[in-house]
Protein backbone atom coordinates (compact mmCIF):
# COMPACT_ATOMS: atom_id res chain seq x y z
CA UNK A 1 0.00 0.00 0.00
CA UNK A 2 1.34 3.42 -0.86
CA UNK A 3 1.05 6.13 1.62
CA UNK A 4 -2.07 8.86 0.96
CA UNK A 5 -1.62 11.55 -0.84
CA UNK A 6 -2.17 14.89 1.56
CA UNK A 7 -5.15 17.14 0.41
CA UNK A 8 -3.43 20.60 -0.56
CA UNK A 9 -5.27 23.26 1.46
CA UNK A 10 -5.33 27.05 0.86
CA UNK A 11 -6.43 28.25 4.68
CA UNK A 12 -7.94 32.17 4.27
CA UNK A 13 -7.54 34.97 6.60
CA UNK A 14 -10.26 33.87 8.86
CA UNK A 15 -9.04 30.79 9.28
CA UNK A 16 -5.55 31.54 10.35
CA UNK A 17 -6.64 34.24 12.87
CA UNK A 18 -9.36 31.64 14.30
CA UNK A 19 -6.93 29.28 14.68
CA UNK A 20 -4.63 31.72 16.83
CA UNK A 21 -7.33 33.00 18.53
CA UNK A 22 -9.36 29.61 19.46
CA UNK A 23 -7.31 25.96 20.40
CA UNK A 24 -10.41 24.39 20.47
CA UNK A 25 -11.97 25.57 17.41
CA UNK A 26 -12.39 23.35 13.72
CA UNK A 27 -9.58 25.81 12.33
CA UNK A 28 -7.02 25.01 15.16
CA UNK A 29 -8.22 21.43 14.86
CA UNK A 30 -6.97 21.43 11.15
CA UNK A 31 -3.53 21.70 11.79
CA UNK A 32 -3.48 18.66 13.81
CA UNK A 33 -4.64 16.59 10.85
CA UNK A 34 -2.60 13.97 8.71
CA UNK A 35 -2.77 14.35 5.40
CA UNK A 36 -3.80 17.88 4.43
CA UNK A 37 -0.87 20.35 3.13
CA UNK A 38 -2.24 23.37 4.57
CA UNK A 39 -0.61 26.17 2.83
CA UNK A 40 -1.06 30.60 2.75
CA UNK A 41 -0.16 33.28 0.56
CA UNK A 42 1.82 36.17 1.78
CA UNK A 43 -0.87 38.26 1.59
CA UNK A 44 -2.84 35.73 4.16
CA UNK A 45 -0.15 35.65 6.45
CA UNK A 46 0.52 39.79 6.29
CA UNK A 47 -2.93 40.45 6.88
CA UNK A 48 -3.27 38.06 9.75
CA UNK A 49 -0.09 38.97 11.52
CA UNK A 50 -1.53 42.63 10.93
CA UNK A 51 -4.77 41.70 12.88
CA UNK A 52 -3.53 39.24 15.55
CA UNK A 53 -0.83 42.25 16.61
CA UNK A 54 -3.55 44.81 16.87
CA UNK A 55 -6.50 42.26 17.80
CA UNK A 56 -5.14 39.94 20.48
CA UNK A 57 -2.56 39.61 23.07
CA UNK A 58 1.74 38.54 22.56
CA UNK A 59 0.56 34.87 23.65
CA UNK A 60 -1.34 34.81 20.44
CA UNK A 61 1.27 36.32 18.79
CA UNK A 62 3.19 33.52 20.07
CA UNK A 63 0.63 30.95 18.90
CA UNK A 64 0.89 32.23 15.40
CA UNK A 65 4.32 31.75 14.73
CA UNK A 66 4.02 27.89 16.01
CA UNK A 67 1.27 27.49 14.03
CA UNK A 68 2.38 29.35 10.70
CA UNK A 69 5.63 26.24 11.30
CA UNK A 70 3.26 23.76 10.08
CA UNK A 71 1.88 25.81 7.33
CA UNK A 72 3.94 26.16 3.48
CA UNK A 73 3.89 29.61 2.39
CA UNK A 74 3.64 30.00 -0.97
CA UNK A 75 5.46 32.04 -3.32
CA UNK A 76 2.95 34.33 -4.39
CA UNK A 77 2.02 37.98 -5.44
CA UNK A 78 -1.81 39.14 -5.80
CA UNK A 79 -3.02 39.09 -9.53
CA UNK A 80 -4.70 42.54 -10.35
CA UNK A 81 -7.04 41.02 -12.89
CA UNK A 82 -7.82 37.97 -10.99
CA UNK A 83 -9.24 40.46 -8.16
CA UNK A 84 -10.91 42.44 -10.51
CA UNK A 85 -12.62 39.32 -11.75
CA UNK A 86 -13.62 38.03 -8.05
CA UNK A 87 -14.96 41.59 -6.79
CA UNK A 88 -17.64 40.62 -9.80
CA UNK A 89 -18.61 37.40 -7.45
CA UNK A 90 -17.76 38.50 -3.95
CA UNK A 91 -17.90 41.56 -1.46
CA UNK A 92 -15.39 43.80 -2.03
CA UNK A 93 -13.33 43.36 1.29
CA UNK A 94 -13.42 40.09 0.25
CA UNK A 95 -12.09 39.83 -3.10
CA UNK A 96 -8.50 40.14 -2.50
CA UNK A 97 -8.46 37.16 -0.70
CA UNK A 98 -10.71 34.93 -3.28
CA UNK A 99 -8.07 35.66 -5.61
CA UNK A 100 -5.86 34.84 -3.77
CA UNK A 101 -7.17 30.98 -3.26
CA UNK A 102 -8.09 31.14 -7.04
CA UNK A 103 -4.10 31.37 -7.75
CA UNK A 104 -2.75 29.25 -5.28
CA UNK A 105 -4.49 26.32 -7.11
CA UNK A 106 -5.07 24.48 -4.07
CA UNK A 107 -7.69 21.85 -4.46
CA UNK A 108 -9.78 23.01 -1.19
CA UNK A 109 -10.24 26.54 -0.09
CA UNK A 110 -11.42 26.32 3.86
CA UNK A 111 -13.00 29.71 5.35
CA UNK A 112 -15.02 30.79 8.05
CA UNK A 113 -16.96 33.32 5.86
CA UNK A 114 -19.87 30.92 4.92
CA UNK A 115 -22.14 34.24 4.03
CA UNK A 116 -19.51 35.38 1.47
CA UNK A 117 -17.41 32.35 0.67
CA UNK A 118 -19.66 29.61 -0.05
CA UNK A 119 -22.21 31.04 -2.68
CA UNK A 120 -23.16 29.48 -6.28
CA UNK A 121 -21.13 32.66 -7.76
CA UNK A 122 -17.80 32.00 -6.04
CA UNK A 123 -18.34 28.48 -6.32
CA UNK A 124 -18.24 28.82 -9.96
CA UNK A 125 -15.26 30.97 -9.83
CA UNK A 126 -13.05 28.75 -8.16
CA UNK A 127 -14.39 26.15 -10.69
CA UNK A 128 -12.81 23.01 -9.58
CA UNK A 129 -11.44 24.37 -6.05
CA UNK A 130 -13.76 22.98 -3.25
CA UNK A 131 -14.38 26.03 -0.83
CA UNK A 132 -15.54 24.75 2.79
CA UNK A 133 -15.07 25.66 6.48
CA UNK A 134 -13.13 23.46 8.81
CA UNK A 135 -15.88 21.67 10.00
CA UNK A 136 -17.09 20.42 6.65
CA UNK A 137 -13.04 19.67 6.17
CA UNK A 138 -12.92 17.91 9.48
CA UNK A 139 -16.04 15.84 8.40
CA UNK A 140 -18.35 16.77 11.57
CA UNK A 141 -21.95 17.28 10.94
CA UNK A 142 -23.49 20.19 11.39
CA UNK B 1 13.21 70.01 38.79
CA UNK B 2 13.56 70.38 35.40
CA UNK B 3 10.50 70.03 33.32
CA UNK B 4 9.82 67.47 30.77
CA UNK B 5 9.00 69.50 28.24
CA UNK B 6 10.44 73.15 26.76
CA UNK B 7 11.05 74.78 23.65
CA UNK B 8 13.57 74.31 21.69
CA UNK B 9 15.02 77.77 22.57
CA UNK B 10 15.01 77.46 26.19
CA UNK B 11 17.11 74.12 25.86
CA UNK B 12 19.59 76.20 23.85
CA UNK B 13 20.48 77.93 26.97
CA UNK B 14 20.27 75.20 28.98
CA UNK B 15 21.95 72.33 27.63
CA UNK B 16 24.84 72.05 29.80
CA UNK B 17 22.66 71.34 32.84
CA UNK B 18 19.86 69.22 30.64
CA UNK B 19 22.48 67.14 29.46
CA UNK B 20 23.36 66.21 33.34
CA UNK B 21 19.69 65.05 34.37
CA UNK B 22 18.28 63.18 31.42
CA UNK B 23 19.54 59.72 32.22
CA UNK B 24 18.37 56.28 32.42
CA UNK B 25 14.47 56.57 31.68
CA UNK B 26 14.66 60.73 32.33
CA UNK B 27 13.88 62.45 29.26
CA UNK B 28 13.35 66.38 27.85
CA UNK B 29 10.71 66.98 24.86
CA UNK B 30 10.97 70.09 23.13
CA UNK B 31 8.69 71.86 21.18
CA UNK B 32 9.31 74.19 18.49
CA UNK B 33 6.15 76.44 17.71
CA UNK B 34 4.09 74.52 19.93
CA UNK B 35 4.62 71.30 18.56
CA UNK B 36 6.75 68.57 20.21
CA UNK B 37 9.31 68.04 17.45
CA UNK B 38 12.08 66.00 19.28
CA UNK B 39 13.71 64.37 22.53
CA UNK B 40 17.14 64.58 24.81
CA UNK B 41 17.42 60.95 26.08
CA UNK B 42 20.50 59.10 27.52
CA UNK B 43 22.15 57.29 24.78
CA UNK B 44 21.63 53.74 27.29
CA UNK B 45 18.33 54.14 26.96
CA UNK B 46 17.54 55.03 23.25
CA UNK B 47 20.23 51.66 22.64
CA UNK B 48 17.91 49.60 24.77
CA UNK B 49 14.60 50.65 23.47
CA UNK B 50 16.22 50.44 20.01
CA UNK B 51 17.20 46.62 20.94
CA UNK B 52 13.70 46.06 22.49
CA UNK B 53 11.42 47.15 19.73
CA UNK B 54 14.18 45.19 16.84
CA UNK B 55 13.27 42.04 19.00
CA UNK B 56 9.32 42.78 19.30
CA UNK B 57 9.43 43.23 15.75
CA UNK B 58 12.49 41.17 13.95
CA UNK B 59 9.95 38.14 13.64
CA UNK B 60 7.58 38.99 11.46
CA UNK B 61 5.77 37.67 8.33
CA UNK B 62 4.29 41.33 7.43
CA UNK B 63 5.42 42.29 4.10
CA UNK B 64 4.52 46.09 4.48
CA UNK B 65 4.50 45.87 0.43
CA UNK B 66 1.37 43.51 0.79
CA UNK B 67 -0.42 45.97 3.45
CA UNK B 68 -2.66 47.13 0.72
CA UNK B 69 -4.02 44.55 -0.04
CA UNK B 70 -5.07 43.78 3.59
CA UNK B 71 -7.31 45.02 5.60
CA UNK B 72 -8.73 44.91 9.61
CA UNK B 73 -11.59 42.51 10.47
CA UNK B 74 -14.49 44.06 12.70
CA UNK B 75 -15.17 42.64 15.81
CA UNK B 76 -18.44 41.35 14.32
CA UNK B 77 -16.69 39.08 11.83
CA UNK B 78 -14.03 37.71 14.35
CA UNK B 79 -17.44 36.93 16.35
CA UNK B 80 -19.14 35.63 13.71
CA UNK B 81 -16.17 33.16 12.98
CA UNK B 82 -15.43 31.69 15.93
CA UNK B 83 -19.18 30.73 16.49
CA UNK B 84 -18.58 28.87 13.14
CA UNK B 85 -15.82 27.65 14.16
CA UNK B 86 -16.82 26.08 17.20
CA UNK B 87 -16.71 21.72 16.95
Amino acid sequence: MGKRRSTLVFVDSSVLFSAVNSPTGGSAKLFTVENLKLIASPVVMTEVERNVRKKLLSDHLKRFFLLVEQLTIIDQRPDESVIRQAKKVIAQKDAVILAEAKQSKAEVVVTLDKKHFLTPKAAKFMGKQKVVTPKMLLGIKT
Amino acid sequence: MIPNVMSVTEARSKLGSLAENVSGERFVLLTKGGRTMMALVDVNYLDRLQKQVKAIWQKTYIDPTLLPYTREFSDEETAEWEKEDQL
